[in-house]
């Protein structure tokens, strides 16, 4: 189903007569909300293996870099332009003895920690001990990362932070073993919400596989321009997303208010499809048991 | 056969019990034109789907955000469209104004250019004779290439005068339906004329008025959302 065709859907509820051509584009954008919440809910209550998904990250080599220009006590860097990607690795500057990290909001990137060193201009290397991902709503990681090389062990999580280079050590350089999150402040407008650390830091290349779960990607103006496809599975498009999309239109001042009992007839419908998607199996591959099985179990 | 405005005429002073035209005076004359187009002004404004609806074509060009419309427009009907693509309609001069930062995700103030996506009716009073009232239509984004908007509009209604009255035109009514709408509106009006004097003649023209009224509605005029459309019956 296309943005286009759920848009008009849901609009037959617009007290305009039910016609989404004839709404104002706030309207629409109303419109659009309402099935972005729907949307959100639906994915809220299916299984986790709907949102799932498996990225592939690289690691890459170590990377010496000259020309850095760094001052005494300050946390901003100049002389070399690093990139997005390299948000959240490590880097050991010249003339300072400790491990820091390179962090930022887009690409203005800055180090986590001031330059102990002396001003001047000075070599550095970067290890390729973090990744993030872009351009999709994160929300959860699924398991273990895994090298690109099946034969190889996943890499073990550690609920730690970059205070485990002291109990390993500094500097130790090798196959990653460990990995564990470092949250980025996006309460705080950061950008990336986080990032996967990796330790050791990586002494070479290398490719891991990430389960990771994403929500569903918001509509907006541009998908009703181009009537993209909506990320929601065809079998719970009549019997969830238009009911739940319908209940978050009823917000909207668009809404056509038919009174108490058409309105009720629009919040049982909604129960209903809130019903109907905790009932979907839990997992797929494996057999469903419902015997005695209370729902969220 | 259509009515001609003549007909009309005629029609009215024998209502005031003037039965020959040409001795008319000339308050009589001013009364017949008043109320036909009183009547005239009362089609026109019943609603956009009264048959009153025309395509206007405006050519917009790279830069320039907003076009002048005619002055003998009167509504602006949605949506325009440029070419074949519908645009949206804003609710305000605020969201014109802010339209880059409200739907775009811009940061700053204004409309962006581009492909225009939506648009925004500005109406203004112009001048201090007659038809004081100028439409303006403004895009946003700001078109960044020439195109052309179709743009349904409701035109004025015709306006008459005396030297009309004698006029073998025919009335332009939807349909030609001049005797059941066109006519008991304007035979009501005519009652509101000093030189009316058949009392008796009050309550059923204004019962024609009623029901005219009432089949203007049936026939487009005046829409209401509230209304569930009269059914169709059909019997053996």
């Amino acid at each position: 189903m296309t943005t286009i065709e759920i848009i008009s859907r849901v609009a037959r509820r617009a007290r305009n007569g039910g016609d989404f051509t004839k709404l104002s584009l706030l309207e629409r954008m109303d419109v659009l909300s309402a099935i972005n919440g729907a949307i959100q809910e639906v994915y809220d209550r299916l299984p986790i293996y709907l949102k799932e998904q498996t990225d592939g990250f690289g690691l890459p080599a170590p990377l010496a870099i000259t020309g850095l220009v760094v001052t005494n006590g300050s946390k901003v860097v100049t002389g070399y332009s690093f990139t997005a990607a390299q948000i959240g690795r490590s880097i050991l500057i010249e003339g300072d003895g400790t491990v820091n990290q390179l962090i930022g909001n887009g690409t203005a990137l800055s180090l986590m920690n001031e330059y102990q060193g002396q001003s001047g201009t000075v070599g550095a290397t970067i290890y390729g001990d973090a990744v993030y991902t872009t351009g999709a709503p994160f929300d959860r990681i699924v398991g273990d990362p895994q090298f690109s090389d099946q034969r190889q062990w996943p890499i073990m999580r550690r609920n730690g932070t970059p205070a485990d280079y002291q109990f390993f050590g500094l500097f130790q350089v090798g196959r990653p073993q460990f990995w564990w999150v470092q949250n980025m402040g996006n309460s705080q407008g950061n950008v990336p919400t986080l990032v996967m650390k990796f330790f050791p830091m990586p002494d070479t290349a290398y490719n891991v596989k990430v389960r990771m779960a994403y929500w569903a990607r918001r509509l907006v103006l541009a998908d009703y321009d181009a009537a993209t496809t909506i990320t929601v599975l065809d079998q719970f498009l009549e019997s969830a997303l238009i009911p739940l999309a319908l209940r978050q239109f009823m917000l909207s001042p668009a809404w056509e208010k038919l009174g108490p009992a058409a309105d009720k007839l629009v919040l049982d419908a909604a129960d209903r499809a809130i019903a109907f998607l905790r009932n979907q199996p839990g997992q797929i591959g494996a057999p469903n048991n419902q015997v005695g099985t209370p729902f969220g179990y | 056969m259509p009515l001609q405005v003549v007909q009309v005429r005629n029609d009215l002073l024998g209502k005031l019990g003037i039965e020959d035209p040409t001795t008319a005076p000339a308050i009589a004359l001013d009364d017949c034109v008043i109320a036909l187009n009183a009547a005239m002004q009362i089609l026109q404004t019943a609603g956009e789907d009264y048959f009153t609806r025309q395509t206007l074509s405006q050519n917009i060009s790279a830069g320039t955000a907003s076009y002048m419309i005619a002055q003998s427009v009167q509504a602006i009907l949605g949506p325009i469209r440029l070419a074949s693509t519908p645009l949206m309609a804003l609710e305000s001069q605020g969201q014109y104004d802010q339209y880059a930062r409200i739907f775009g995700g811009a940061t700053a103030f204004g409309q962006g250019s581009g492909t225009p996506k939506a648009y925004h009716v500005q109406n203004l009073r112009n001048g201090t004779i007659g038809d004081i009232n100028r439409i303006f239509i403004w895009l946003a984004p700001i078109p960044d290439a020439f195109g052309i908007l179709s743009i349904d509009v409701v035109n004025d209604a015709p306006g008459y005068v005396v030297a009309d009255l004698s006029s073998t035109a025919v009335v332009p009514i939807a349909q030609s339906y001049t005797e059941s709408i066109l006519l008991p509106i304007a035979r009501f009006f005519i009652t509101r004329s000093t030189l009316f004097s058949r009392q008796e003649l009050l309550k059923p023209l204004t019962a024609d008025y009623q029901e005219a009224m009432r089949r203007l509605g049936l026939s487009g005029g005046f829409p209401n959302v509230d209304q569930q459309l009269p059914r169709r019956e059909v019997k053996a």
